[in-house]
């Protein structure tokens, strides 16, 4: 499902490009393997859906919409949240939720 | 098992004054007295007295809360749902934050992935592996103010 939604950020140029510019390492190569240049296996909503079972529209409405507000993500769980919004949409390369 | 551990409240034999040390007895055991949250800085109490963990690249989550509430359009509530899984590892305050954002002037839409609810969770080893047992999928989209 995380995989699905950085395709969808990736694929229609919804993510922060300085964010992963200046803060991230390797991402060509995790881009790549989300868009299935690695393994023939393109990470799409509909990939995930057989999986998880969600189906791919929401992933992608999801996607979207996170993509393109100011979103501040609480993830339950310890360590894993991303500070927000103040100047943000759609954060790749968030270690220790994206990869 | 034969010590408490932090999580001294969770399960019929996690707890201090539970059967387990009734249960220990009964087979012999060799306690352990480990002090996990010991103002010493064992264990996890560097990091409780001290301040600051190592978290593997991800933010630091505290203070965050007015940047929320000031610019945030949307909040995805991942891995939890505020109306049932608030409190600790339920996504940081939740229910509390969605009131102050009833409260707020600004508009504020929330997306709650409850599919993968408590995976993170650290008690829940099965969880951890291989799928959640469950995947009630669930999104609601709310939009508060």
């Amino acid at each position: 499902m995380v995989l699905a939604i950085a395709h969808v950020w990736i694929a229609e140029d919804l993510y922060d490009k300085d964010y992963v510019a200046r803060r991230t390492a390797g991402f060509e190569k995790w881009r790549d393997y989300i868009l299935g240049k690695e393994d023939g296996a393109a990470k799409t909503p509909e990939w995930q859906e057989a999986e998880t079972g969600v189906p791919a529209k929401d992933i992608r409405a999801l996607a979207r919409q996170w993509g393109t507000k100011k979103t501040y993500l609480a993830a339950g769980g310890l360590t894993v949240s991303e500070p927000p919004a103040e100047r943000r949409q759609g954060r790749i390369g968030h270690a220790g939720w994206s990869a | 098992m034969n010590g408490s551990g932090s999580h001294h409240t969770w399960g019929a034999l996690g707890y201090w004054l539970s059967a387990r040390i009734r249960f220990f007895n009964t087979i012999g055991c060799t306690m352990v007295a480990h002090n996990p949250d010991s103002w010493e800085g064992w264990y996890w109490g560097a990091m409780h007295h001290w301040g600051y963990s190592a978290r593997n690249g991800g933010g630091e989550t505290y203070g965050t809360v007015e940047d929320c509430l000031k610019n945030a359009e949307m909040i995805v509530f991942w891995s939890s749902d505020p109306e049932a899984t608030s409190g600790v590892y339920g996504a940081h305050e939740g229910t509390i934050r969605r009131q102050w954002l009833k409260n707020s002037a600004s508009p504020v839409s929330t997306s709650i992935l409850t599919t993968i609810t408590r995976q993170h969770g650290l008690g829940e080893s099965g969880w951890r592996r291989g799928r959640a047992p469950i995947a009630p999928w669930c999104w609601r989209s709310r939009t508060y103010g």
